[in-house]
C-alpha cells in the first residue's frame, strides 16, 4: 500500500515530463526550421504560388517559408508590412502579384538591387533599371460579362455604364490590382475628373466589394451583369463552366493594362545567395510558362517558346503587348491610395 | 464607410443581439436548472454545443449565400445577426448559472407584489411601496442579468471573423483592414481608443452593480425539479435550430467540396505543418491559460482581485484589442527582438483564454459533487480493487471536467484567428489562418477539403487524447 502510495507521484511526475517533452520537441522543431528557411512574403494566390515554391525547395534544397497577405488586404498588406519592418526586416524575398506596390517599396528604400539572370531576361518595360525589382507573369484587367444577361462586347458595356450601375461590381479600389487600375486612371484622366468618375459610378449603385474574386463569383452566379476584375479570376469561373466571357479593359489612352507579378530582395537580407537564386529560378522561362499553364493563367512576359503557350493564354499575350507602362506610376498610385482611404474609410 | 459609422452600426446591432439572445438565455438557464443530475450533463453539452462551431466554419458556408444578397444587405445584416446571437446565447447561459444569486430573490420580489395589494398596505403608503417594489424589481434582475448580458455585449461587439467573410460591416473588420493596408500603429491605437473605453464602461458598469450589492447566501432551490414539456422543447428547438443553422448548413457546403476535393491535400503537403503548428500553439496558449485560471481562482483578498482584473482584462476586450496591443510593443525596441518568436503570440493567446479557462472552471465548479469526489478519494486507501474502483469514480466525477476544461480552452486557442493573423512569427503561421486567406476563392473543393482537415484534425486529436489520458490517468490513480 505505502510502497504504491510513493511510486504514484513519481508516475504522474513522468507522464507530466513526457508530455512535456513532446511540446518541447515540437516548439525546438519549428523554431529551427523557420530559422533556416528563406522567408518569402508572397502575395500571388498561395494555392498557386506554394506549388512553384516547393518546387524550387526540391530542386535547390533551399528550404522556404511562405508568408501569404491577409484576405481582406491583398497585396497592400506586405507592402505595408515591409514598410513597417524596414529597420529590422524579417523577410528575404517580396513576391508581389502586382507592380506599384513593389516600385513604392524600391523608392522607400526598402529592396536591395541585384540584375541576375532573370533580370536580363525581361523587357525594360517590366523592370527597374537598377534590378532593385523584376516583373514576370502578367495578368490584363477585363471586363468579365455574365452572357446570360447582356452581350460581352464594348458597346454593349458602354451602354450599361451610361444609366443604371447598380449590376456593376468593382473590387474595393484601395488594393490589389484594382489599385493599380486607378493609378492608371488617376494619371491619364487628372486626379478631379478620376475621383467624380468614381463617385459618380457609386452613386448610382455600382457594387464596390471586397475582392476580385468576389466580382468574378457575383458575375458567374448572376448576381450582377459584368464587373472590372482580372485575367486570371474570369479564367477560374470559365473553368468552373460559368456562362461568362471577358472584354479587356482600356485605359482613357486606349491602351490596355497588363499588371505583372514583381519579384525583389529585401535589404538587409541574411541569405542574399538563396535570394538571389529563388530571383533566377522565378523569372526563368520554365516558371513563366508553368505559371501560365497553372489555373492563374499568367501571361509570360519574358522570351518564351511561344508553342509552349496555353491555347487560351496566348491571345492575351499581343494584348499585354499593347498595355501601358505602369513603371512611372508610383506618385499616381500614392495620391489616389491617400485618396481613396479618405473616400472610403475617414 | 467612416469608423464612426462602423462602430454605431456595430453597437446597435450587439445591442439588439444582446438583448434577444438574453431573453432566449433566461428561458433557457430555467429550463436546464430544473433538469436532474441524471440528464443535466447532456443537455448541457448540447446547448453549449453552439459555441465551439468555428467562425471559420461558419463565415466560409454563408460566404456565397451572403454575396447573393449583395442587393439585399439588410437581409444580410439580418442573417448574421442571427448567427452571432445563436452562437453567444450559450455563453449568457453559462455565465447566468455561474452569476452568484441575486441580493434580492424571486421570492422576495413576489413577496413585495403581494404587499403591494390594497389591504396590505396603510393609507398613503402606496408611492412607497411602489418605488420599493421597482428597487427590488431591478436588484433582482439587474444582478442577474447584467454580468450575462455584458458579456454577451462584448463578445457580439467583438465578433470579425464571421463578418469579414459575410461581407457585414464592423468596427473590428474596419480597423483590422485598415490596419493591415498601411494604417500606422500609432494612428490604429488612436481608433482603437474609442471601442476599448466603451467596452471598459460596460464591464465597469456590470462589476459596479455585482460589487455593490451583497449576494445572498444560498441560491434559491428551483420551485419544481420537473422538466416541463414545454421548457423540453425550447431546449431541443433552440439547439436544433443553432446547431443546424452554425454547423450543419456550412458543414454540408464543406462535405459536398471535400468529396471532390480530397485529392487537392496531397498538392499540397505543407497544411499537415501548418495544422501541426496550430496544434502546437493550441496546446501551449490553451495549457498555460488553464494552469494560470486554477491560480488565480484560489486568488483572496484585495490584491489577489487586482491581480485577477489585471490578467482578465486584456482578454475581456477582445482579440483585436489585445492584438493591436502586443503587435504595437513588439515593433520597436527592446522587445523587437521577440517579435519574430513566437512568445507575443503565445502570450497574446493565453491572456485571451484566461476569461474563458475561468468561466470554465466556475461552471465545472457548480456541476461538480466535491462531497462524491470525497467518498471516491476515500475509497482508494483500500485494497487493489477500491483503488481501481476509486480512480474509475474520480476520473468520472472530478477530472472528466477539469481534461474537458483544458481540451476545451486549447481548441479554442487553435480556431483563433485573429490573433495570429497578426502575430504569428514566419514559418509558424497556424493552418486555420492560412485557410481563412485563402477564402476569397469561394467555395471551392480543395478548399473545402483543406478546411475539413484542418477542422476535423483538432477533434480527431481530442479523441485520441481523451482516450489516452482516461487509460493512464485511472491507471496512475490505481497503482
Amino acid at each position: 500500500m505505502q510502497g504504491s502510495d510513493a511510486r504514484r507521484p513519481i508516475a504522474v511526475s513522468i507522464a507530466g515530463l513526457a508530455v512535456f517533452a513532446v511540446i518541447a520537441m515540437g516548439w525546438y522543431q519549428v523554431s529551427t526550421s523557420a530559422r533556416n528557411a528563406l522567408v518569402v512574403y508572397c502575395a500571388h494566390d498561395l494555392l498557386y504560388a506554394e506549388e512553384v515554391l516547393r518546387d524550387f525547395e526540391r530542386e535547390t534544397g533551399i528550404p522556404v517559408v511562405i508568408v501569404p497577405d491577409t484576405e481582406a488586404t491583398k497585396s497592400l498588406g506586405l507592402v505595408q508590412r515591409l514598410i513597417r519592418e524596414k529597420d529590422h526586416p524579417a523577410c528575404d524575398v517580396f513576391w508581389n502579384n502586382q507592380l506599384l506596390g513593389t516600385v513604392e517599396l524600391a523608392e522607400q528604400g526598402v529592396l536591395e538591387p541585384y540584375q541576375g539572370a532573370g533580370w536580363k531576361r525581361m523587357s525594360q518595360a517590366f523592370r527597374d533599371p537598377n534590378g532593385l525589382w523584376t516583373g514576370f507573369g502578367g495578368r490584363l484587367r477585363v471586363w468579365i460579362v455574365n452572357t446570360d444577361a447582356m452581350p460581352a462586347t464594348v458597346q454593349a458595356i458602354d451602354e450599361r455604364l451610361t444609366g443604371d450601375v447598380s449590376l456593376m461590381a468593382i473590387a474595393e479600389p484601395m488594393f490589389g490590382t484594382t489599385l493599380s487600375h486607378f493609378a492608371v486612371l488617376w494619371d491619364e484622366m487628372g486626379s478631379l475628373e478620376m475621383q467624380a468618375w468614381y463617385r459618380d459610378l457609386r452613386e448610382r449603385g455600382a457594387r464596390v466589394v471586397p475582392g476580385n474574386a468576389t466580382v468574378k463569383d457575383l458575375v458567374a452566379a448572376g448576381v450582377c451583369d459584368f464587373g472590372m476584375t482580372d485575367t486570371d479570376d474570369y479564367f477560374l469561373a470559365k473553368a468552373d463552366g460559368a456562362p461568362v466571357a471577358m472584354v479587356p479593359l482600356r485605359a482613357p489612352s486606349g491602351e490596355t493594362i497588363c499588371i505583372p507579378n514583381s519579384v525583389a530582395i529585401i535589404k538587409g537580407t541574411q541569405k542574399r545567395s538563396h535570394a538571389e537564386r529563388l530571383l533566377d529560378y522565378l523569372l526563368s522561362e520554365q516558371s513563366e510558362l508553368r505559371l501560365a499553364a497553372s489555373k492563374a493563367s499568367q501571361i509570360p512576359l519574358g522570351p518564351v517558346n511561344e508553342s509552349q503557350i496555353p491555347a487560351d493564354v496566348r491571345p492575351l499575350t499581343k494584348w499585354a503587348r499593347e498595355s501601358v507602362s505602369l513603371t512611372d506610376l508610383a506618385t499616381a498610385r500614392r495620391e489616389c491610395l491617400a485618396w481613396l482611404t479618405e473616400e472610403h474609410a475617414p | 464607410m467612416s469608423f464612426t459609422a462602423a462602430m454605431i452600426g456595430s453597437l446597435l446591432r450587439s445591442l439588439a443581439i444582446t438583448v434577444v439572445g438574453l431573453g432566449i438565455a433566461v428561458r433557457l438557464t430555467r429550463s436546464l436548472r430544473s433538469l436532474s443530475s441524471r440528464e443535466a450533463t447532456w443537455w448541457w453539452g448540447l446547448t453549449l454545443l453552439p459555441v465551439f462551431v468555428p467562425g471559420l466554419l461558419i463565415g466560409y458556408g454563408y460566404r456565397n449565400f451572403a454575396l447573393s444578397l449583395v442587393h439585399h444587405p439588410v437581409w444580410n445584416e439580418f442573417l448574421y445577426a442571427v448567427l452571432v446571437m445563436l452562437q453567444i446565447t450559450p455563453v449568457g447561459v453559462l455565465v447566468l448559472i455561474c452569476s452568484p444569486a441575486p441580493p434580492v430573490s424571486a421570492s422576495a420580489v413576489h413577496v413585495r407584489r403581494l404587499a403591494m395589494r390594497p389591504p396590505s398596505l396603510l393609507e398613503g403608503e402606496e408611492q412607497r411601496a411602489s418605488l420599493l417594489f421597482v428597487g427590488d424589481l431591478f436588484r433582482h434582475h439587474a444582478f442577474a442579468l447584467l454580468p450575462a448580458g455584458a458579456v454577451m455585449f462584448l463578445l457580439a461587439f467583438q465578433e470579425s471573423e464571421v463578418a469579414t467573410l459575410m461581407q457585414v460591416s464592423t468596427w473590428t473588420e474596419w480597423l483590422f483592414t485598415r490596419y493591415a493596408g498601411g494604417l500606422t500603429m500609432a494612428a490604429a491605437l488612436n481608433v482603437l481608443v474609442y471601442p476599448v473605453l466603451l467596452q471598459l464602461t460596460v464591464m465597469a458598469i456590470a462589476l459596479w452593480v455585482v460589487s455593490s450589492e451583497q449576494s445572498i447566501e444560498r441560491r434559491e432551490t428551483p420551485p419544481a425539479q420537473v422538466f416541463h414539456v414545454k421548457q423540453r422543447w425550447l431546449l431541443i428547438g433552440f439547439v436544433l435550430f443553432a446547431v443546424v443553422l452554425l454547423a450543419g448548413l456550412p458543414g454540408l457546403v464543406v462535405m459536398r467540396g471535400t468529396l471532390n476535393g480530397f485529392s487537392v491535400l496531397s498538392a499540397h503537403p505543407m497544411l499537415m505543418q501548418e495544422i501541426g503548428i496550430a496544434l502546437l500553439f493550441a496546446v501551449t496558449a490553451g495549457g498555460c491559460a488553464w494552469l494560470l485560471s486554477g491560480w488565480l481562482i484560489f486568488r483572496k483578498g484585495r490584491a489577489g482581485r487586482m491581480l485577477a482584473v489585471a490578467l482578465l482584462l486584456p482578454g475581456l476586450l477582445g482579440a483585436l484589442a489585445l492584438g493591436m496591443g502586443v503587435a504595437g510593443m513588439v515593433q520597436r525596441p527592446p522587445l523587437v527582438s521577440v517579435r519574430d518568436t513566437p512568445l507575443p503570440l503565445l502570450i497574446a493567446e493565453t491572456l485571451f483564454l484566461l476569461p474563458r479557462a475561468m468561466l470554465l472552471r466556475l461552471l465545472i465548479g457548480r456541476l461538480t459533487n466535491s462531497s462524491a469526489v470525497h467518498a471516491a478519494r476515500l475509497l482508494s486507501s483500500g485494497d487493489r480493487t477500491h483503488r481501481e474502483q476509486s480512480a474509475r469514480l474520480i476520473w468520472r466525477l472530478d477530472t472528466v471536467g477539469r481534461w474537458g476544461g483544458l481540451l476545451l480552452v486549447s481548441y479554442w486557442a487553435y480556431i483563433e484567428l485573429t490573433l495570429p493573423s497578426l502575430l504569428a512569427p514566419p514559418g509558424m503561421t497556424p493552418a486555420p489562418v492560412v485557410l481563412y486567406n485563402l477564402m476569397h476563392y469561394g467555395q471551392i473543393s480543395g478548399l473545402s477539403a483543406m478546411l475539413f482537415a484542418s477542422l476535423a484534425t483538432p477533434v480527431v486529436v481530442m479523441i485520441v487524447m481523451w482516450g489516452v489520458s482516461r487509460v493512464v490517468m485511472t491507471r496512475l490513480r490505481s497503482i
